[in-house]
C-alpha cells in the first residue's frame, strides 16, 4: 500500500541520472504519462496547483511553501539511512515521536531531554551541542538550529498554539547526528511556519526563527502527529557534508495544512486540532510580533458572514445574468453597479474589503463559490434542533407574503418592465408594493440583522424579459404550504432532528412540483436558506465559523489593561460565570455525545453490516447481514417474550384481586350467617359451621394455589427478563460472530501484506526497466555516434571521442547487466510472492465459507 | 516543617512514639504515615487514626488544647522520609533562585534518584505505598479550600489510589528528567482526580471491580458491566475521563499553573495499542509524558492496599519494569527509567537519559 503513495508526477521533463539513481534506491516511482490529475506530488514548477517536489535549490523557501512545494531534496546528500527513513515517511504521510525502531538503529547513542520551561533552554542546548563538540560534528551548526526551532516552539507557546513540555530526542553515530523535537500543539497551520521564515529582523525574531532553522541543518522533516495535536522537527547532520559550494539543505514538510487548503477542503480540519484560546496563563514578553491564532483571529480563517455572503453572490449572480453580463468576469466595476440595488443596504455594512473579494471570487470561481456553499452548509447542519420547525413555518408565511406580491406583480407586467429597466431604488420599491404596499412590512418581518434578498431576487427576475416561469415555483410551491406546516409540527411533537423535518419538506415540495424538479429545488432551498439564516442570526453569525463547528470552546477574554486593576475582581467574578457557562456548554455538548453513543448502541445489530465496508466481499457482507438479522430477530422475540410475561403477570395480578374480594365478600356472609347461627344456637346449626369451615378450607386452598401460580409467573417472567437482560444467547451469537471477523481480517491483513510485497517487488521492477530503458537509449546513441565517427575522416579529436564513447559503453552496458540481473531476481521473487499471496487467498476463501455456513 | 524533621529524625518503621513529638508528626503530616492512638486516663486505648487515613488538622488543634495523650505508632520510616522532603524543598527553592536553574534542577534530581533507589528500584530497603504518599502529600498537597474538601469527600478507596497513582506519576516524571517543581505539582493535583466523575454514586465495590478488569485488560470493563447487569453504567464508564477533566478544569482552575495540563485527565484509559478509551490514541500519538501517565495507569490496582505493599520491594521496579514485562510498545519509557537509575553520579551530575 505504501508503495502506491511513493510516486512523483514528473511530466516530460528529462532526470539527471543521480536523480534518477537517487529515486530508485528510495523506491520512488516517477511517472511521465498522463496529465498528472491523480498524483499527489509533482516535481517542481510543473503545476501550480498541486503540492510539489524540488530537486533543486529554490529561490525563495517562503514563496516555495506558500506555492505547495512540501519538499526540498537535495539528490547529492539524501542518501543516509535516517533521511531515507524519513523520506519514506513523507510519502506515506505519517510520522513518529518515538525514534527507538526506525532511526535510533543507525545511531549508536540516544538520550532524551525534557524542557518544561521555555525560557530555560540553554543548559540543555549546550548538553546537546557538548556532545556535538566531542564528536566532531559541526557544533556551531547545531547550536543555531537548536536556538532556532526552541524559539520557534517559544513563541507557538506564547501565543498558545504550543504548550511545554518540548521532548527533545538527539543522538549520533560515527557520521550521523540527529536532533528530534516536539511539542504539543494547537491550532497550527502551515502558515504558521511560513510566517516563521521570512528575512531576519532583530525586532521580531520570531519571522526568521524557522529559516535559521533550515539554514544550519543538513536534512530537516517536519510533521505533526494525532489529528494534528503534535509537532516534530527532526534534524539530521551528516560528516561527509562538507560545505561545498552546491551544497544545499533538504526539507520535507507534512501533515501540515494552510488555511487556504481547509478552506477548499473541509475534511482537512480533522487533521489539525482545533481549540479555542482557553488558557490564561502567565505571559513573559516576546519580542516583536508573534505567532498568528488563525483560529482565533476574526474574519481570517473563519468567514462570519458566510450565509450573508452566500446571499449577496445568489443576488448578484441573477443581477448579472438579467444585463447579459454573467458571461465577462465580474470586477469591482460591477459589484458597485449591482450591489446599489440589494435590497437590505443595512447588512452591507457587516461586510469587510475580504467578503467583498470573495463575493467577486465567487462570481467568478465555481469552485469557491462550492466552498462556500459547503461553508453555509456546516452552518446549517450545526443549528440548533429546537426551533427549526418553527423558523420553517415561520419562513413558510414569509414566502406567503412573498406569493401574494408576485401573483400582483406578474399580473402588472408594465410595472416589471419599468423596474428591471432601472436599478433605482424608488423604482424598486414601487414594485414590491406594487402587490401590496409593505417595504417596511417586508423589513419588519425580517427583522433588521437578517438580511435576506428574496424581494431582490424575484423582481429582477420576474422583470427580466417576461421570465415569469422563475416566479411561479414560488406560487406553486405555496400550494404546499398548508400541508407542509401541519406535517413539519407533527414532526416537531415526536421529536424529530433538522435533518428528518427537511427530508419530510423535501419530499413534500417535490410532490406538489411534480416533473419540475427545479423549482422544487429552488422552493426548498429558499424555505431552508431563509429558516437557516433567522437561526444563524439568533444564534450570533459570530459563533458559526467551520472552527468553532469542530469544538466546543472556552472563550476567556482577558480584561483591558487600563481596566485591569480596577475591575480586576469583576472581570474575575465575570470570567468565572463565562467558563462556568462554557462549562455548562461543554457538558451539555458530552451528554449530547452520550446520547448519541446510546443511540448507536441501540443500532449495534444494524451497524455490523458497516463493518463490512472495509474490504469484505458482497456475499461475507451477506452473511453478516443475515446473522445481524436473526439477531435482531432474536431480541425481538425475546422482547416479546417479556412482553407477553408481563401481560399474563398483570392478568394474574388482577385475578388475585379479584379473587382476593370475592373471598372477603364470601367471608362476610359467611360470617354474618354464622352471627346468625350464633344467634340462634338451639337451633344448633353445627352443621352449618362445619360447612362454613369447609368452604373456609376450600378458599384457602385456592388463595394458596393462586398464589403458587403467581408465584411461578413471577419466576417466568424474571427468567425471560433475565435472558433478555444479560441476552446470553444474543451474546454468544455475537461473540462467534466477532471471532470469525477477527479470524477474516487477520487472513485479509496476511494477504494484505503479500499483495503488497509483490506490488512493491511488482514497482522496483518497473524501476529497474526504466533505468534499463535510459541506458539503452544512451548506449544506441553512444553506438551510434561511435559508428558516425568510424565512417568519416579520423581527427584526433573525434578518436578521443569515440574512445570516450566506448567506455562510457562499457560502462552502460556493464551496469545494464547488472540491472538485469537484478530484474530476474527480482522476477523471482515476485513469483514467489504471488504465490504465497495466493495460498493465503484460497484460506481466505475457506474461511468465509465457513463463515457463511455459520450465518446460514 | 523544617524544625519537626529534626526531632522527628530518630523515629524508625515500628517505633512508638509519644508526647510533644507525636504532635509535630500530627502536623507535619496530611495523611498519616502510622496508627494514632489517644490513651484514655483509665490505660485504654482509642485509635483516632489508622495508616493513611487523612488528618484533620483543625480537629487535632482542639485535641491538643485539651491536652490529651497520644501516642503514634510509624508504619514508615520517618527518617528516611524527612530526608526525601528536603530534596523536594531544594527542589521548589531551585525553581526560584536566578541563573543556572537547570543545572542545579538536574543534581537535585540525581540526589532524588539516590535517595529513591533503595526503596523504588534496587530493593536495599522495603517500602510501601504509604510512604510514596505519606512522602508525596507533605511536598505536593496544596489544594484550595473548595478543591481539598471535594477531594476529601471522595470514598476512602478511590482517595487511596488517587493519592498512590499521583505519587507513582510525579516519581516517574521526575526520574525521566521532568525537574520543574510547579510541574510536578501539577501532575500531583491532577491525578487526583483522573475517576473524578465516578466518586458519585457510580463508585461501588461492584464499579472498582469493573475497573480493575478494564486496567487489566482495556475492553473488559465493559464486558463485566455486561456481567453484572450494569449496563446503564457503560456510557459513565466511557465518558469518565472526559468529564472528570471537564470537571476538574471547574475544580481546579486556581490550583493548576500549567493549564494545558488538564488534558491528561482525559487520556488516563488509554493504551499504547490503541484499545483504549476515548480516543484510541496509540504509541505514535503519545509523547513521552502521556505514556508515563497511561503507563502508571495501567500498573497502579484500582484497589490499593496501603500496607500490604509492607513487604515489597522496589516499587518502581515492580509496577513501571516488572508490571510492563510484555509490554514492548512502553519500552522507550522503561528504558528512560532504567538508564536513569544506572547512570546516577555525584551529587552535582547530570543523569543522562538513554533513548532508544
Ligand atoms: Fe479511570
Amino acid at each position: 500500500m505504501s508503495e502506491d503513495k511513493k510516486k512523483i508526477f514528473v511530466g516530460d521533463r528529462e532526470l539527471e541520472d543521480s536523480l534518477v539513481e537517487l529515486l530508485v534506491k528510495l523506491s520512488v516511482e516517477y511517472v511521465s504519462d498522463g496529465d498528472g490529475g491523480d498524483f499527489e506530488y509533482h516535481l517542481h514548477g510543473d503545476n501550480a496547483a498541486s503540492k510539489s517536489i524540488s530537486f533543486s535549490p529554490v529561490e525563495s523557501l517562503k514563496t516555495f511553501l506558500e506555492s505547495k512545494g512540501r519538499a526540498i531534496v537535495n539528490p547529492g546528500y539524501a542518501n543516509n539511512d535516517i533521511s531515507k527513513v524519513l523520506i519514506n515517511r513523507f510519502f506515506e504521510g505519517i510520522g513518529s515521536l518515538d525514534p527507538s525502531s526506525t532511526i535510533a538503529d543507525f545511531l549508536d547513542e540516544t538520550y532524551t531531554l525534557k524542557i518544561t520551561n521555555p525560557m530555560n533552554v540553554g543548559y540543555y542546548q549546550d548538553l546537546i551541542v557538548e556532545n556535538a563538540v566531542l564528536k566532531q560534528f559541526n557544533f556551531v551548526a547545531i547550536r543555531n538550529y537548536l536556538n532556532s526551532v526552541l524559539t520557534f516552539l517559544s513563541y507557538l507557546k506564547h501565543s498558545e498554539l504550543g504548550e511545554v513540555p518540548f521532548d527533545v530526542d538527539y543522538g549520533f553515530s560515527d557520521g550521523t547526528f540527529y536532533i528530534q523535537v516536539s511539542s504539543r500543539v494547537q491550532n497550527l497551520f502551515l502558515d504558521n511556519l511560513i510566517e516563521s521564515i521570512q528575512d531576519s529582523d532583530p525586532n521580531n525574531p520570531y519571522y526568521s526563527a524557522l529559516k535559521m532553522a533550515f539554514e544550519n541543518v543538513h536534512f530537516m522533516d517536519v510533521f505533526t502527529l494525532e489529528k494534528g495535536s503534535k509537532l516534530c522537527f527532526c534534524a539530521v547532520w551528516s560528516k561527509d557534508i562538507v560545505q561545498e559550494e552546491e551544497f544545499y539543505p533538504s526539507l520535507l514538510v507534512h501533515e501540515l495544512y494552510t488555511v487556504a487548503e481547509v478552506e477548499e477542503d473541509h475534511s482537512l480540519l480533522s487533521k489539525i486540532n482545533i481549540v479555542k484560546k482557553n488558557l490564561n496563563d502567565e505571559r513573559v514578553g516576546y519580542p516583536g510580533a508573534g505567532a498568528v491564532n488563525f483560529v482565533d483571529e476574526q474574519g481570517h480563517a473563519k468567514n462570519n458572514n458566510a450565509v450573508l455572503i452566500k446571499k449577496i453572490v445568489h443576488f448578484l449572480d441573477n443581477a448579472r445574468f438579467d444585463n447579459g453580463e454573467d458571461l465577462v468576469t465580474f470586477t469591482n466595476e460591477h459589484y458597485q453597479k449591482y450591489i446599489s440595488s440589494y435590497h437590505d443596504q443595512d447588512s452591507l455594512e457587516r461586510l469587510e474589503q475580504d467578503d467583498i473579494t470573495l463575493i467577486i471570487e465567487c462570481l467568478n470561481d465555481g469552485k469557491k463559490a462550492a466552498s462556500l456553499d459547503e461553508e453555509v452548509q456546516v452552518i446549517k447542519d450545526n443549528l440548533e434542533d429546537d426551533d427549526y420547525a418553527e423558523r420553517i413555518t415561520g419562513s413558510l408565511d414569509d414566502l406567503a407574503e412573498e406569493v401574494q406580491k408576485i401573483s400582483g406583480s406578474s399580473e402588472e407586467g408594465d410595472d416589471s418592465q419599468t423596474i428591471t429597466g432601472s436599478s433605482e431604488e424608488d423604482d424598486y420599491t414601487q414594485t414590491i408594493s406594487g402587490g401590496n404596499e409593505s417595504k417596511s412590512d417586508v423589513t419588519k418581518v425580517k427583522g433588521g440583522t437578517v438580511d435576506n434578498d428574496d424581494g431582490g431576487k424575484f423582481v429582477v427576475k420576474g422583470g427580466s424579459s417576461g421570465e415569469k416561469k422563475k416566479d411561479v415555483w414560488k406560487v406553486k410551491g405555496m400550494k404546499a404550504a398548508g400541508k407542509i406546516k401541519e406535517e413539519v409540527q407533527r414532526l416537531k411533537a415526536s421529536g424529530a432532528s433538522v435533518e428528518e423535518i427537511n427530508m419530510k419538506v423535501k419530499s413534500l415540495v417535490k410532490d406538489e412540483f411534480g416533473e419540475d424538479e427545479e423549482g422544487a429545488n429552488m422552493f426548498f432551498d429558499n424555505l431552508s436558506d431563509m429558516a437557516s439564516d433567522k437561526a444563524v442570526a439568533e444564534q450570533d453569525i459570530k459563533k458559526s465559523s467551520i472552527f468553532d463547528n469542530v469544538q466546543v470552546d472556552l472563550d476567556i477574554e482577558l480584561p483591558d489593561d487600563e481596566n485591569r486593576v480596577d475591575s480586576r475582581k469583576i472581570s474575575m467574578l465575570e470570567n468565572s460565570v463565562k467558563m462556568r457557562d462554557q462549562q455548562l456548554k461543554k457538558m451539555k455538548k458530552l451528554m449530547d455525545r452520550m446520547k448519541k453513543e446510546v443511540d448507536r448502541e441501540r443500532k449495534a445489530t444494524a451497524d455490523i453490516q458497516d463493518v463490512g465496508g472495509t474490504g469484505v466481499d458482497g456475499e461475507t457482507m451477506r452473511g453478516y447481514i443475515a446473522q445481524a438479522t436473526e439477531l435482531k430477530s432474536t431480541v425481538v422475540n425475546l422482547e416479546k417474550a417479556v412482553t407477553s410475561a408481563n401481560n399474563i403477570l398483570e392478568q394474574e395480578r388482577k385475578n388475585k384481586d379479584t379473587m382476593a374480594r370475592n373471598f372477603e365478600r364470601e367471608k362476610d356472609i359467611l360470617l354474618k350467617k354464622l352471627e346468625k347461627y350464633e344467634g340462634t344456637p338451639d337451633d344448633g346449626p353445627t352443621e352449618s359451621i362445619a360447612q362454613i369451615k369447609k368452604n373456609n378450607e376450600a378458599l384457602t386452598r385456592q388463595v394458596d394455589e393462586l398464589k403458587k401460580r403467581i408465584s411461578t409467573v413471577l419466576d417466568n417472567t424474571k427468567k425471560s427478563q433475565d435472558e433478555m437482560v444479560s441476552a446470553s444467547e444474543y451474546n454468544r451469537v455475537k461473540n462467534e460472530l466477532a471471532e470469525n471477523m477477527t479470524k477474516l481480517s487477520d487472513a485479509y491483513t496476511e494477504r494484505k501484506k503479500a499483495t503488497d510485497m509483490s506490488k512493491s517487488l511488482a514497482f522496483k521492477l518497473r524501476a529497474a526497466e526504466q533505468r534499463i530503458k535510459s541506458y539503452s537509449g544512451k548506449l544506441e546513441k553512444a553506438q551510434n555516434a561511435s559508428k558516425g565517427a568510424g565512417d568519416g575522416m579520423v581527427d584526433p579529436k573525434s578518436a578521443h571521442r569515440v574512445k570516450h564513447l566506448e567506455k562510457t559503453n562499457e560502462r552502460l552496458q556493464a551496469l545494464s547487466k547488472k540491472v538485469s540481473d537484478e530484474l530476474a531476481e527480482k522476477k523471482a521473487e515476485l513469483h514467489k510472492t504471488k504465490m504465497e499471496s495466493k495460498a493465503l487467498e484460497s484460506k481466505v476463501k475457506e474461511l468465509e465459507k465457513k463463515l457463511e455456513k455459520k450465518a446460514a | 516543617m523544617m524544625e519537626e524533621k529534626k526531632e522527628n529524625s530518630t523515629i524508625q518503621n515500628g517505633n512508638e512514639v509519644s508526647g510533644e513529638e507525636v504532635w509535630s508528626i500530627i502536623f507535619a503530616y496530611k495523611w498519616s504515615p502510622g496508627e494514632f492512638c489517644w490513651i484514655k486516663s483509665n490505660g485504654n486505648r482509642v485509635v483516632l487514626l489508622r495508616p493513611g487515613d487523612y488528618i484533620d488538622h483543625e480537629r487535632f488543634e482542639k485535641f491538643r488544647s485539651g491536652n490529651m495523650n497520644l501516642v503514634f505508632k510509624s508504619s514508615v520510616d520517618i527518617s528516611y522520609m524527612e530526608a526525601g522532603i528536603n530534596i523536594f524543598e531544594e527542589l521548589q527553592l531551585a525553581a526560584e533562585i536566578k541563573g543556572d536553574k537547570e543545572e542545579k534542577k538536574n543534581s537535585i534530581r540525581n540526589k532524588y534518584l539516590k535517595w529513591c533507589a533503595p526503596y523504588l528500584w534496587n530493593g536495599d530497603e522495603k517500602v510501601t505505598l504509604l510512604e510514596m504518599i505519606s512522602l508525596f502529600t507533605r511536598v505536593f498537597y496544596k489544594l484550595d479550600h473548595s478543591s481539598h474538601l471535594t477531594f476529601s469527600n471522595l470514598p476512602i478507596p478511590l482517595q487511596q489510589r488517587s493519592l498512590s497513582l499521583s505519587s507513582m506519576i510525579c516519581s516517574t516524571a521526575l526520574i525521566v528528567g521532568h525537574t520543574d517543581f510547579r510541574f510536578l505539582q501539577d501532575l500531583f493535583h491532577l491525578g487526583l482526580f483522573f475517576d473524578y466523575s465516578l466518586a458519585d454514586e457510580s463508585y461501588s465495590y461492584l464499579f472498582e471491580d469493573v475497573l480493575e478488569k478494564e486496567r487489566i485488560e482495556p475492553g473488559a470493563g465493559e464486558k463485566a458491566l455486561d456481567e453484572q447487569r450494569m449496563h446503564h453504567k457503560t456510557n459513565v464508564l466511557k465518558f469518565h475521563p472526559e468529564q472528570s477533566a471537564l470537571k476538574a478544569e471547574e475544580l481546579l482552575e486556581g490550583v493548576i499553573y500549567n493549564k494545558n495540563l488538564f488534558k491528561i485527565i482525559e487520556l488516563h484509559h488509554e493504551t499504547l495499542e490503541g484499545k483504549g478509551f476515548p480516543k484510541s490514541l496509540n504509541v505514535n500519538d503519545l509523547n513521552d509524558l502521556e505514556k508515563i501517565i497511561v503507563a502508571c495507569s495501567k500498573t497502579m490496582p484500582q484497589k490499593v492496599d496501603l500496607l500490604k505493599d509492607n513487604k515489597e520491594e522496589k516499587l518502581i521496579y515492580k509496577y513501571l519494569i516488572e508490571g510492563l514485562e510484555n509490554e514492548i510498545l512502553f519500552s522507550r519509557i522503561k528504558s528512560q527509567i532504567v538508564s536513569s537509575f544506572n547512570s546516577i553520579g555525584d551529587d552535582e551530575d547530570y543523569v543522562e537519559v538513554v533513548g532508544l
